[in-house]
């Protein structure tokens, strides 16, 4: 018997795609080239087997291979709270606003321009009034976070909420929907898709001013551990926690999304 | 038409009229019109496009506020959308996001039933449709025939007084249109419901119905109300009906000599 004619994609290829390596590839050659020849000194860019190396112990400690040993942890979990609970702070204020911002146009009119002029100052300008206002450590640092963080998330929920289609709203108002059963049964839903968007964009900012608030002096967390080993010509560390950082922020983005597969329906359109 | 016909119906559209304005102009889109249907009866409005069709089944919905006149369900004046009114649109209206069940349980939800009794009622309706095994398909997994099955179960859960039907088979082909003309028939011949049906296919509209109003242009009047006598339960054998033909072509140059501008139509009132 002949095969079926399909249209369907081509099957899934059975071999790895090594295009995605090779640039990887070559800036780990000339990472190695610059460091084992000596071109490089240790103090500006430790060879690729020290990083591993000191990644191995800032995680586990085995070898005590600095102050930082075994630390990995203790610094995350700070930094992870922080993250949390600025980004928390963000999205509860955030999607409520900007989805009722999409879909009333009273809101729309009162909200809106407040925000869009509030927005045009950079986060980074908030740092010296926040740390003002909030000393330094760990308030400045949510308050910067859920600060920056909500603008993405406000956006992206009115977004959502604009996107419903008229249709739909005269299909529930016919079907008896109150303004109230409106928002909560076709606003909410049908903005869900930009929303989730809107909290992944947030998530994203969240970590970037993280390190920003962690720079200004406290005690732990991920970006106090960078500027320490910064001032103590701990390179290595430096870097290590780079690479944490972009770690941990990934698997909170990969969470997050998770959470929103549960939520979100499964025919989006 | 006499006060006997009035008195016995129950949906009553009175000298009703509207005006758009639109770049500083003031335009009539339905001028004095006036018709009526009786409780369990099938009416269809055809008329040229552009004639108000879609304006006066809007009025009707409660999404449009008349600009004169009056609109009445049982004697209540209409005021705005509500439940009592199903309305069937030309386009695709479900929601995406819930599934079959849930959209023909969304307005039994809203009422305050539970998310069981909700979905138990919803599937007896959509039994009634032929759609029972699809309850828990998404919209986007169905063909357009299937949603338009789906979107008059949704209307027939909330048991409506009367049902507004917009052009609703226009975006299907040829043989699911017959197919859902049928199966309007069916249901409505079950539930003894009220139907309004607008469509500008004449054919469609005398196969339907047992009274069609035809409409002149813009402004949208009433021209004319003709009877349709044609046996029921119709089927697919009532298209080559020569009944149906000579009515059609009746209607037919009606619109015609309707579409003419010097054309000054007697308009109809039913008292």
């Amino acid at each position: 018997m002949a095969e079926p004619l399909t249209l369907d994609a081509p099957a899934p290829r059975r071999c790895l795609d090594w295009l995605p390596f090779v640039l990887p590839g070559m800036l780990l050659s000339t990472w190695l080239l610059l460091t084992g020849t000596g071109h490089l000194p240790e103090y500006v860019l430790p060879s690729p087997g020290r990083a591993v190396l000191t990644a191995v112990d800032f995680v586990w400690g085995r070898w005590q291979l600095n102050a930082y040993s075994g630390t990995f942890l203790g610094h995350a979990a700070a930094s992870l709270q922080r993250v949390a609970l600025g980004f928390a702070l963000a999205a509860v204020v955030g999607v409520p606003c900007g989805l009722l911002t999409g879909c009333s146009q009273w809101t729309r009119r009162l909200l809106d321009p407040t925000v869009h002029a509030v927005r045009a100052v950079p986060g980074i300008g908030w740092l010296p009034i926040a740390m003002v206002w909030f000393g330094v450590g760990t308030r400045t640092t949510v308050f910067l976070i859920a600060l920056a963080a909500f603008f993405p998330i406000y956006v992206n929920a009115a977004l959502g909420a604009r996107s419903v289609r008229p249709l739909w709203v005269r299909a529930a108002k016919m079907l008896g929907a109150s303004r109230r059963d409106l928002f909560f049964t076709v606003t909410l839903p049908a903005g869900l898709t930009a929303t989730a968007d809107g909290l992944r964009l947030g998530l994203g900012v969240s970590w970037a001013y993280l390190v920003l608030g962690e720079l200004t002096g406290v005690p732990d967390g991920l970006g106090a551990v960078m500027m320490d080993a910064r001032m103590n010509g701990q390179v290595e560390i430096i870097l290590v926690t780079m690479l944490a950082i972009a770690v941990v922020g990934r698997l909170s983005d990969l969470l997050l999304l998770a959470l929103f597969r549960r939520v979100l329906p499964p025919q989006p359109r | 038409m006499d006060p006997a016909f009035l008195q016995s119906c129950h949906l009553v559209v009175n000298r009703v009229s509207k005006r758009f304005v639109a770049n500083g102009e003031s335009l009539w889109a339905v001028r004095d019109l006036t018709l009526c249907a009786r409780p369990g009866e099938f009416a269809a409005v055809v008329g040229p496009s552009g004639c108000g069709k879609s304006t006066l089944l809007a009025m009707l919905a409660g999404f449009e506020p008349v600009t004169e006149g009056s609109i009445t369900l049982e004697g209540r004046p209409v005021a705005g959308p509500g439940p009592d009114r199903g309305v069937a649109f030309q386009e695709d209206a479900l929601f995406p996001w819930l599934t079959v069940a849930g959209n023909v349980g969304y307005g039994l939800r809203l009422q305050g039933r539970s998310r069981a009794a909700a979905r138990e009622e919803a599937l007896r309706v959509l039994n009634l449709v032929g759609l029972e095994e699809f309850a828990d398909y998404y919209p986007a997994q169905l063909s357009g025939g299937m949603r338009q099955r789906v979107a008059l179960a949704r209307l027939l859960a909330n048991r409506p007084r009367a049902l507004l039907m917009d052009e609703p088979f226009g975006a299907l082909d040829a043989l699911t249109r017959m197919e859902m003309q049928q199966l309007l028939l069916e249901v409505w011949t079950k539930l003894n419901v009220t139907v309004l049906f607008v469509t500008h296919d004449v054919e469609e509209a005398i196969f339907l119905a047992d009274r069609v109003y035809v409409l002149t242009a813009r402004p949208g009047r009433v021209l004319r109300r003709v009877e349709v006598d044609l046996p029921r339960p119709r089927t697919p054998d009532t298209y080559t009906d020569p009944a149906l033909t000579e009515l059609r072509h009746e209607v037919l140059a009606l619109l015609l000599e309707a579409r003419n501008p010097s054309y000054v139509p007697e308009v109809v009132y039913p008292y």
